[in-house]
């Protein structure tokens, strides 16, 4: 077997891993590489080398195939212009509030990450979970005797000043109301292979616990560890400092392909 | 398998840590000090949930006096445990259908739906999903007496839904609702099995072909359980190498194992052969029953076989697992967390950037890769031809402050004016009516109220899927259920010009059936 074609299968494999509603079960050939990607060490290392070099990185090899996340620059990495374009801050806080309840309410301890199982959650779970945390902010701000002179909006307060529903006539539910953001949330996992519809409520694959537990979660607490030691440092640095790790978000070469992608199939 | 579960995947965990020494324990009760007790009283807890199921019908909009949730949760679990390990796994939906057709039978007056609604209250109950926003694994704490006095969580499964290769989800139990199912509870599971091997050896040799048929049923459900039990170990290592005792009492227990299932194999391997020697001896009808005891043992034979194969394995998953575990990102330092009380709820007390912020990091990372596409050609003028909002939108919108954040949304309409708009556009869901004369009503109650009319009925003749926010409160007078259709006719009022539409129910107006894409918005 010489060098070239062992790349020509790792390549292949990473090219089946990236088509993330795609189960090894499902495609022979899929099935043999990941085989041998759990047995044979060399083809093992030659895979995450390719990968590497793709700015990609295999984060897990589950039952259902090969797990694939992209490194911060990659061209395959995911950004929220992906998502929707022309986002409002306050729009694009509740999808982040979004996807986190999904996360939350699907895996609220930390054993829950470990469990090798499917979890189903529905829309209206997230919508009421999110609703009940927040509502529990606000009872106890008002037990509290110090009043605080908070002139920034408290992502909790936001929430619940957002309608639950709100349908439109074209059928669905409005971007500007919870429950649409979240089910719009689900619809995206669903289109990037984590998640699967099942009645009224969506099952949520080892994909998603996966790429939960070993990046976002880890990023989100990176970052949120970012702000609040900015916040310590002082209240200046502090509007520096998530500004700039604001604009590392959004700052996007303009992108003609965005708005092309800017819903996931079959969402509208 | 290890005498204490405690110490492994069952994961019982000391929830006030303040044993009262001293106090004694009445002789009489001296059995709470044993080990056996503690045994059987998890094994107890373990069927709470049938219980909370049959308990909490009250709650449900169906009349439950009919059914025997018990029962019902019983005859899932069974059927769940009869198709393991075959390729007809059940789905929750295979499940749903199994468990309303015996509510069917039970109350074949009473609607389907309500059949339904029962086996997924039943599914649900054993999946633990019914209504709550917390883990997917039942915990139930109980009085450990062994030294002093704890309380501990037994933290467990019955039903869970899990992936297979080929991408279906499919419905599995537990050890643990194996253990229900099978009802000895205090029994070991070897012990047991070896126990049904010798009653079928016996009753092979009487030549009661029909025990022996039942008899190995039962043995193969052993087989599955033994089987989830140890593959429940080595997915133990699998997740955290450090949480599993390898030193010491994995390694017996699963030396253990092989040499059970070692043994399995060897009983199976004879009784196969028995059955094979009095194989020409036998009549038709018999001959047929021996073949089926005979394919229920290749069964188990084969489960033994694979588990035996995992179990010669098991080292080297504990060797490949510490190593790829090493690689990941809790090695360094950051260590598992919780969506809720370490990410989620911190978030929600941030100001709106850093939520924002985090938030964005966490969708970007959780929905995974992006393929880059390529236009189609046909898209290609329109791409280039529309206004540019994406990136320059973003990098100034910091800045424009959002008007609907200083109460009253600047833009909305007086609720007086919306009501008045809503009683003239509410006719058209009725039947077909002319913009024109709706226009008409309109402008008799005041130029606004046509503005909102002229808005709506605009919104339904062509959608704009760009602009919610601002028609918004448009959309929401109009049915949802009624479409606008040009008449050809030229309209021109004051200020603007186009068609006459006529507006009505869809089904009046439109001669296709749409029927799914109203159902979805009547939902």
């Amino acid at each position: 077997m010489t060098a070239a074609t062992e790349a020509g299968k790792a390549a292949e494999l990473i090219a089946f891993a990236l088509q993330p509603r795609l189960a090894r079960g499902a495609d022979e050939r899929y099935g043999e590489l990941w085989s041998e990607y759990r047995t044979d060490e060399e083809f093992h290392n030659v895979v995450d080398a390719v990968a590497n070099g793709l700015g990609l990185v295999v984060i897990d090899a589950t039952e259902q195939g090969l797990v694939v996340a992209p490194m911060d620059k990659s061209p395959f990495a995911f950004r929220l212009t992906d998502y929707a374009a022309g986002l409002t801050p306050k729009r694009r806080m509740l999808i982040g509030l979004a996807h986190l309840g999904i996360a939350a309410v699907a895996y609220p301890r930390e054993s829950d990450l470990e469990d090798d199982i499917v979890v189903r959650r529905s829309v209206e779970q997230v919508e009421r979970f999110l609703r009940d945390a927040c509502q529990a902010l606000a009872d106890a701000e008002e037990q509290d005797s110090v009043v605080r002179d908070d002139e920034e909006t408290l992502a909790w307060r936001e929430y619940l000043s957002m309608p639950a529903s709100r349908r439109m006539a074209k059928g669905g539910y409005s971007a500007d109301c919870t429950v649409g953001q979240i089910s719009r949330a689900f619809d995206w996992l669903v289109a990037q292979g984590m998640a699967r519809q099942s009645g009224d409520s969506y099952q949520l694959l080892d994909r998603y616990r996966v790429q939960v537990r070993e990046l976002a979660g880890h990023v989100a607490l990176e970052r949120l560890r970012a702000a609040n030691d900015a916040s310590d440092i002082g209240g200046a640095a502090e509007g520096a400092a998530s500004r700039a790790t604001t604009e590392d978000v959004v700052t996007e070469e303009t992108d003609i392909y965005a708005d092309h992608a800017a819903a996931p199939e079959g969402v509208s | 398998m290890p005498e204490d579960e405690a110490t492994l995947h069952d994961q019982a965990r000391s929830t006030t840590a303040s044993p009262q020494r001293g106090s004694v324990v009445p002789a009489v009760a001296g059995s709470v000090l044993e080990e056996g007790f503690v045994r059987r009283t998890r094994a107890l807890l373990r069927t709470a949930p049938l219980h909370r199921l049959a308990g909490a019908t009250s709650w449900q909009d169906w009349d439950a006096t009919a059914y025997d949730p018990r029962v019902l949760a019983l005859a899932a679990i069974d059927a769940v445990v009869a198709r393991m390990g075959f390729a007809s796994e059940l789905t929750y939906e295979d499940a749903l259908g199994v468990v309303a057709e015996l509510a069917r039978i039970a109350a074949p007056e009473r609607p389907e739906d309500e059949h339904v609604k029962v086996a997924s209250y039943v599914l649900d109950g054993l999946l633990n999903d019914r209504d709550r926003n917390d883990s997917q694994a039942f915990s139930i704490p109980y009085s450990d007496y062994r030294d002093g006095h704890l309380r501990r969580d037994l933290r467990f499964f019955l039903l869970v839904e899990r992936g297979r290769p080929d991408g279906r989800v499919v419905l599995e139990a537990s050890a643990d609702a194996v253990n229900v199912f099978r009802g000895g509870l205090n029994l070991r599971v070897e012990d047991a099995q070896m126990a049904m091997e010798l009653v079928l050896q016996a009753q092979l040799e009487r030549g009661d072909l029909d025990e022996a048929e039942v008899t190995a049923e039962q043995n193969q459900r052993l087989s599955y359980e033994m089987g989830a039990k140890i593959r429940a170990l080595l997915d133990a290592t699998r997740s955290d190498v450090g949480r599993v005792d390898w030193a010491g009492e994995v390694l017996v227990e699963l030396d253990r194992a092989r040499c059970h299932v070692a043994e399995r194999i060897s009983v199976e391997e004879q009784i196969l052969a028995h059955l094979a020697a009095g194989d020409e001896a036998r009549e038709d009808e018999v001959k047929d029953k021996a073949l089926r005891v005979a394919g229920l043992l290749d069964g188990c034979l084969h489960e033994h076989r694979t588990l035996h194969e995992r179990l010669m394995g098991a080292s080297d998953v504990f060797l490949e697992e510490q190593c790829r575990q090493e690689l990941r990102y809790r090695g360094h330092g950051l260590g598992l967390f919780s969506m809720m009380d370490h990410l989620l709820s911190p978030v929600l007390e941030e100001p709106r950037p850093v939520a924002a912020d985090v938030g964005g990091v966490f969708v970007e990372k959780v929905l995974g890769s992006r393929i880059p596409r390529v236009p189609r050609m046909c898209d290609l003028v329109h791409l280039l031809l529309r206004r540019r909002e994406v990136g320059a939108e973003e990098t100034v919108e910091e800045e424009v402050p959002e008007l609907s954040e200083y109460g009253d949304d600047v833009e909305a309409y007086d609720p007086a004016i919306v009501e008045a708009a809503s009683r003239i556009v509410a006719r058209s869901s009725v039947a077909p009516a002319k913009l024109s004369e709706l226009l008409a009503d309109a402008q008799a109650e005041s130029p606004e109220v046509a503005e909102l009319v002229r808005l709506s009925v605009l919104w339904a003749f062509a959608p704009e899927h760009d602009d919610e926010e601002i028609v918004g409160m448009a959309i929401d007078i109009l049915d949802p259920g009624v479409v606008a259709i040009s008449t050809g006719v030229v309209l021109v009022t004051d200020g603007w010009t186009g068609d006459d539409l006529v507006i009505g129910p869809v089904d009046q107006l439109v001669a296709e059936d749409i029927p799914s894409e109203l159902d979805e918005v009547a939902r």
